[in-house]
């Protein structure tokens, strides 16, 4: 059914475009009150807004007057159904539903036409039509572009898609005879035009951001479990005459949280899991002492027994190293697995790695972009070491705040 | 008046100027139970719940652990239910919601609750819905914390998301106030091993610079010739340090001086020197009477053994233990002073005996 309405519409459309064109050619078909009436050339009327039922619109006429003289009124008829002068005006219904100039006193501007006195807009219910006159206005010569702007105007909201209106373009010579119009009676015009507007839906479009958090901890890729040997690269045994460093625990981070992410630390330090308190963190013996809550350089305590880690953030701006992690020579970043050497420092808060809360080991105030990284662990060993396997399983739990 | 999905994107200035536009209704509720009047504010309705936090105390795949919902209330009003819904897809409320494998909340309990309290499990509660549920009643802009022990998180590392929603009543029906996403990761554990291998260091020698005992230099001592006047002495040294849980022994083994089938009688009890007497005896102290030994160094912890740990008192028993540790020991070492006597009556010959010192880790 509306497309039989949009045929029917496109019809009278071209049906309209065909008149005006003859009446171009043959103006005595407008009727003898306007058998000296020339057609405005160059019309157009541009809408802010096309949006259907969009208010505080403003239109702007713009037309090229054929004709000199004095131009004291114009008219802009707006109708659902024909631009033509002299016919019907469809208001209120159809394309044209819900329009209005904005009231009884529209506001408009204008260039092109006379500067003598001042001009001033009308229109009345259901304010489809604007009157916009100037009894003192004088002459103006032929071929000038007069632009007129209406604004606060509410578009209407077609009933039916396409939403195709029109507008009727009249000049009158005195500011009486434009007062005087009407849409079946025009009266004596100058010159007259018409024009074709139409509104039209917008396009909405959505897109859905949802709250992120990624965050991996893994040996190679995402998926491999981080599995370290701290020690020897061949034997796998821990000396007291060497620190040892291991690296290979790499992580990627990144979240959308506004309030940013914390990355804690659970577990225990390395321990003989044969001795039950192990599992608590709690053993003094059967594990390696870990570090404190204040970095350590671990190449110079060789004999003694220390683990403890560092994190390498990887030079990004939004995470932020706790401080025990932080490792002051290098930020973490390149130490070697195997046989450490280098002064890099490493700490261990033990006593919340094995609290409920866990021991914050990175952090940001903010989104996080991608981040990849690494834990980089180092342990050295006494000569009164026990003799064991010593094990740990560290839980690195993210949690964003959005 | 329910948000449009996208709402979740939207920046928090224009979902707050929205909703402040509705925030224009109020009621007046009758409390029958208490007779009480009570003016409520109606809430502004499906706003973003602002810092919303799941905290989970293990990342670990299929661990049973706790989980700790925070955030702000959002919209004051009446509050009867919070909804906690658990995706592997999404947080947006509304969409389709694949359920996390493995993932599993029906077993939960309410371990403890801040800001709005009075909530228990509510039914409705499943696998991946946690339903909070209380008598309706009047909420504030607050933080509130939820924390729920024993859940059991997803079988597979990633990704996972929750829908938060608070409803007016109790059951989580009806139309939401707020709503909010949240986003967790499961994570494999760092393992780390590291292994202590067991050792005994032990070495001898006439001398020993420090406890190094690539120093260690001898392993003769000559006393010369012995008179029934004065006592022989010399001594020799050992280092030892091990990691052995249970400590070590230092045991020896060999004869007193001999030459031919003629013998310097060794001390097989304790005795101080005595010169004219025959005599051969150890032990790992510094002596006086005569002058020879030094006390053990080194940190172990460590000592000599009952019959040599007393100055000027010597013993000489074949097999006996002359040093022990109970525990792992750092470097120790010992000085083993020698003493020989002679009666006037000592038939001559050259004199010797081998002695073989035993460490004995326990581990």
């Amino acid at each position: 059914m509306s497309e039989v309405r949009r045929l029917i519409q496109q019809g009278t459309l071209a049906l309209a475009v065909a008149i005006i064109g003859v009446a171009a050619v043959l103006p005595s078909l407008f009727g003898s009150s306007v058998a000296s009436a020339a057609q405005v050339t160059s019309r157009k009327i541009t809408m802010s807004s096309s949006a259907p039922g969009a208010t505080g619109v403003t239109y702007t006429a713009s037309f090229v007057t054929p004709t000199g003289g004095t131009i004291q009124g114009v008219v802009i008829d707006f109708c659902a159904n024909s631009p033509l002068l002299g016919d019907t005006c469809t208001t209120g219904s159809g394309s044209l539903t819900g329009f209005t100039l904005g009231g009884t006193t529209p506001s408009v501007s204008q260039t092109g036409l006379s500067g003598t006195g001042s001009w001033t807009a009308a229109s009345s219910s259901p304010f489809n039509t604007l009157k916009y006159t100037n009894g003192s206005a004088t002459s103006i010569s032929a071929s000038t572009t007069i632009t007129v702007t209406i604004s606060g105007v509410t578009n209407p909201t077609p009933a039916a898609y396409p939403g195709s209106f029109y507008a009727r373009i009249a000049l009158f010579a005195t500011s009486a005879a434009a007062t005087s119009y009407t849409s079946t009676s025009p009266g004596a015009y100058v010159d007259a035009g018409g024009d074709a507007l139409s509104t039209a839906q917008n396009i909405s479009i959505t897109a859905k951001v949802f709250e992120t958090l990624s965050f991996c901890v893994f040996q190679v890729t995402c998926g491999t479990a981080a599995s370290l040997t701290l020690g020897d690269p061949t034997t796998g045994a821990l000396s007291s005459s060497s620190a040892y460093a291991n690296g290979n625990a790499w992580y990627t981070i990144a979240t959308n949280a506004g309030s940013g992410v914390s990355v804690v630390m659970r577990g225990t330090t390395l321990c003989n899991t044969s001795v039950a308190a192990c599992q608590s963190g709690t053993a003094s013996v059967n594990t390696i002492t870990p570090l404190t809550t204040t970095p350590t350089a671990v190449s110079t305590g060789t004999g003694t027994e220390q683990f403890g880690m560092c994190v390498d953030k990887n030079a990004s701006a939004p995470l932020t190293t706790a401080a025990a992690y932080t490792d002051s020579l290098a930020a973490c970043h390149g130490i070697a697995t195997g046989v450490l050497s280098t002064a890099n420092t490493f700490g261990f808060d033990n006593t919340a790695v094995i609290s409920a809360s866990g021991s914050q080991v990175v952090s940001s105030s903010a989104a996080v972009p991608v981040v990849t990284g690494s834990f980089v662990f180092a342990a050295n060993i006494a000569p009164t070491t026990e003799a064991a396997i010593y094990t740990t399983s560290l839980n690195m739990v993210a949690t964003s705040t959005f | 008046m329910r948000r449009p999905k996208f709402a979740t994107a939207l920046p928090a200035i224009v979902r707050q100027a929205s909703s402040t536009v509705m925030l224009v209704a109020t009621a007046l509720v009758l409390m029958t139970g208490s007779g009480l009047f009570a003016l409520f504010l109606e809430a502004s309705g499906d706003q973003l719940l602002p810092q919303r936090s799941i905290q989970i105390f293990s990342s670990a795949a299929s661990a049973s652990t706790d989980y700790k919902l925070s955030f702000i209330i959002a919209s004051p009003g009446v509050l009867g239910s919070i909804k906690a819904e658990f995706c592997s897809n999404d947080p947006i409320v509304d969409d389709a919601c694949t359920v996390p494998s493995g993932f599993d909340i029906s077993g939960a309990t309410l371990a403890s609750q801040s800001g709005e309290t009075g909530f228990t499990i509510g039914a409705g509660t499943n696998a991946n819905n946690l339903i909070l549920s209380r008598t309706p009643t009047a909420s504030t802009v607050q933080s509130v914390s939820y924390t729920l022990a024993n859940v059991i998180n997803p079988s597979t590392i990633g990704s996972y998301y929750v829908r938060l929603q608070t409803f007016a009543a109790a059951d989580a029906s009806g139309a939401r106030t707020d709503h909010g996403g949240l986003a967790f990761a499961i994570n494999d554990n760092i393992s780390i091993t590291s292994k202590v291998p067991p050792y005994l260091l032990f070495c001898s020698g006439v001398s020993i610079t420090n406890f190094d005992c690539d120093s260690a230099t001898g392993s003769y001592i000559n006393f010369g010739n012995f008179s029934a006047a004065s006592t022989s002495s010399s001594s020799t040294q050992l280092v030892i340090a091990t990691n052995a849980t249970s400590g070590y022994e230092i045991g020896y083994q060999g004869s007193t001086l001999t030459s031919g089938t003629n013998v310097i009688a060794g001390l097989a009890t304790s005795d101080v020197s005595r010169p004219g007497v025959s005599q051969f005896g150890i032990n790992l102290m510094g002596n006086q009477d005569p002058t020879v030994g030094q006390n053990p160094q080194g940190p172990g912890v460590g000592g000599p053994a009952s019959g040599y740990n007393q100055a000027n008192i010597y013993k000489f028993v074949s097999n006996d233990i002359i040093a022990t540790d109970g525990s792992t020991s750092d470097y120790k070492k010992y000085t083993i002073s020698y003493i020989t006597n002679i009666a006037k009556d000592q038939s001559p010959g050259v004199y010797v005996s081998t002695l073989t010192y035993v460490a004995t880790a326990n581990f």
